[in-house]
């Protein structure tokens, strides 16, 4: 496992399409995230007046466009081995399909949640120089907050997985993923039309079930900061139990594959 | 030392409708070079991809370097090197960066196995130039560098020479020579260049339609392709006792369906017939035969 590890590391550092991936978001998140952004209706209630804010406000706007780009851009990077067939040559060495599956995830975790993170950071970084800094007792807030935004994050990513190992095919891959992502998003913010939101936010105090179970809704949910003990492991298991489907039906896609 | 490097009984793989492989029975031994013949369709590259893992088998068994089972076949991979089809690539990435990633997900510590590779290929002047700007013999050159790296003990190349001009096709030849020979690695070599196959193979197998057609080595191939008149007559022993005294020769070998082989007087066939005539003997057939490889495995294909 590890040689399948550091062999993608090494696939990702000669990829124009990784560091794409990490360029586009990052670009997006130092142009747009400005203070400006806590003057506009904030989709998260209880914002304060700074980084935090910032950070709550970013996460919540800017997160589910750059998991459709990322998300787009993973099934690209895996769809390429597929497509070029090099893949072929880690099975022909004596790897496990089930290793190389799990190395997959482990880079389909990384990349794209590096990529997130790492515009939030630049929009914050941006903002640290006419906002103040939280006080330390935020740490908690981002600490349960970045890690609930990681594995919300995965679960989506896992379709993306999911489709490159139905279709094995760079093109299929990348346009059914960004267009299953972007209908998930769609009928979120129809859900949300349809309920009554807090006024001034994109936040409902009364979620319905669709809601609750809905990924890129639960993104914006923990974001705020005060949630509860039930309300954070239900997105944990909710993004888990995405996961776990998706990724599930994609090993068991991909171990029986015949590979080109 | 195992004496088998693959086994096959029974090996069947069937795709929707079309039986690729039906129950094929294989042995390859180690030290050899074979020679996988047949048309397109045949079952060449199923057979390949069954081996390398690619494909799964619909029945059947399968047995490499004495081990079965899937996670012990997965295991004794690592024990090959292959090319299928076309070489799976890194296109951006230059021949020594390719065969850097190879290095890594194999997990072989020796750098130095790069430019000795790419030494024993030729490719050792190609720099910083990315794969995608190669010729195509040069990238099957690469190919062939990603297989040799964990020199292995049992090489598969799947048209190995596609591309290649005719230098590079000798290269390419002498190189599986020299690897069978002084590293005893043991080749399967499919090719639809039959000519360049039968400089190379010490083994051949005949696929035909998922089938094993046959299984013969060069010398028995050589012996049914020998140029030969083809004698059938009413009386197979007086025959033999004919050629001696008439034509005072021995060189002639007795089939076992009753057809003589002659192995000289191959510009004299009248004199042959009259001889023949002129001892009472019913000539039903005479004819000039012997095959070169492409011959005898069409011949072997038509009468299948």
């Amino acid at each position: 496992m590890s040689n399948l590890l550091k062999y993608e590391w090494y696939e990702l550092r000669h990829n124009l399409i990784f560091w794409l991936t990490l360029i586009i978001p990052c670009a997006f998140g130092l142009i747009m995230f400005g203070p400006d952004y806590l003057g506009y209706d904030p989709m998260v209630p209880d914002i304060p007046h700074n980084i935090q804010g910032i950070f709550m406000t970013t996460a919540a706007d800017g997160i589910l466009p750059f998991l459709i780009i990322t998300g787009a851009f993973t099934a690209m990077l895996f769809g390429q081995q597929f497509s070029n067939r090099v893949i072929d040559h880690e099975i022909s060495a004596g790897h496990s399909r089930a290793a190389i599956y799990t190395s997959r995830c482990i880079v389909g975790f990384i990349v794209p949640n590096l990529a997130i993170l790492l515009a939030l950071l630049l929009g914050c970084i941006r903002c640290s120089f006419s906002l103040p800094l939280p006080s330390t007792q935020s740490i908690p807030y981002f600490i349960r907050t970045i890690a609930m935004l990681l594995l919300l994050n995965f679960s989506l990513i896992s379709i993306c997985i999911f489709f490159v190992m139905l279709f094995r095919d760079t093109a299929k891959s990348i346009a059914v993923s960004a267009l299953f992502l972007l209908i998930i998003c769609w009928f979120m913010a129809g859900l949300l039309q349809t309920a009554n939101l807090v006024p001034g936010t994109a936040y409902t105090n009364t979620p319905g079930v669709a809601l609750l179970f809905h990924p890129a809704y639960l993104i914006r949910h923990v974001l705020r900061p005060y949630l509860t003990l039930r309300e954070g492991l239900a997105a944990i298991a909710v993004a888990v139990g995405w996961a776990t489907v998706f990724l599930g039906g994609g090993y068991c896609v991909f171990r029986r594959c015949e590979l080109k | 030392m195992e004496e088998s490097i693959f086994e096959a009984k029974d090996l069947t793989k069937k795709y929707k409708g079309t039986m690729a492989l039906d129950c094929v029975n294989l042995t390859l031994r180690r030290g050899e070079i074979y020679g996988f013949i047949g048309e397109n369709g045949a079952g060449k590259t199923t057979m390949i991809r069954l081996i390398t893992g690619l494909s799964f088998p619909t029945d059947g068994k399968m047995t490499l370097f004495g081990k079965s089972g899937a996670k012990e076949l997965q295991k004794q991979r690592a024990r090959i090197g292959c090319m299928v089809e076309t070489p799976a690539l890194y296109k951006n990435m230059t021949a020594q960066q390719n065969l850097e990633a190879q290095r890594i997900q194999r997990g072989i510590p020796d750098k130095e196995c790069i430019q000795e590779t790419l030494k024993l290929v030729g490719l050792t002047d190609t720099g910083k130039k990315a794969v995608r700007h190669f010729s195509l013999g040069m990238r099957q050159r690469l190919g062939i560098a990603m297989a040799l790296l964990n020199d292995p003990e049992f090489l598969i190349l799947d048209e190995p020479i596609n591309g290649l001009d005719p230098s590079g096709i000798v290269e390419i030849r002498e190189l599986m020579k020299r690897l069978n020979r002084e590293r005893g690695i043991t080749l399967l070599v499919s090719s639809h260049v039959l000519s360049e196959l039968y400089q190379t193979a010490t083994q051949y197998i005949l696929l035909h339609q998922g089938h094993v057609l046959e299984e013969l080595t060069q010398q028995e191939l050589d012996e049914k392709c020998k140029r030969h008149i083809a004698i059938k007559t009413n009386d197979t022993t007086k025959t033999t006792t004919v050629l001696e005294s008439a034509l005072h020769t021995t060189h002639f070998q007795v089939m076992p369906d009753g057809v003589i082989r002659l192995y000289d007087n191959l510009d004299n066939m009248e004199d042959v017939a009259r001889v023949l005539s002129q001892a009472g003997l019913l000539v039903t057939g005479l004819s000039l035969a012997g095959d070169s490889l492409e011959d005898y495995f069409l011949h072997r294909i038509e009468g299948d």
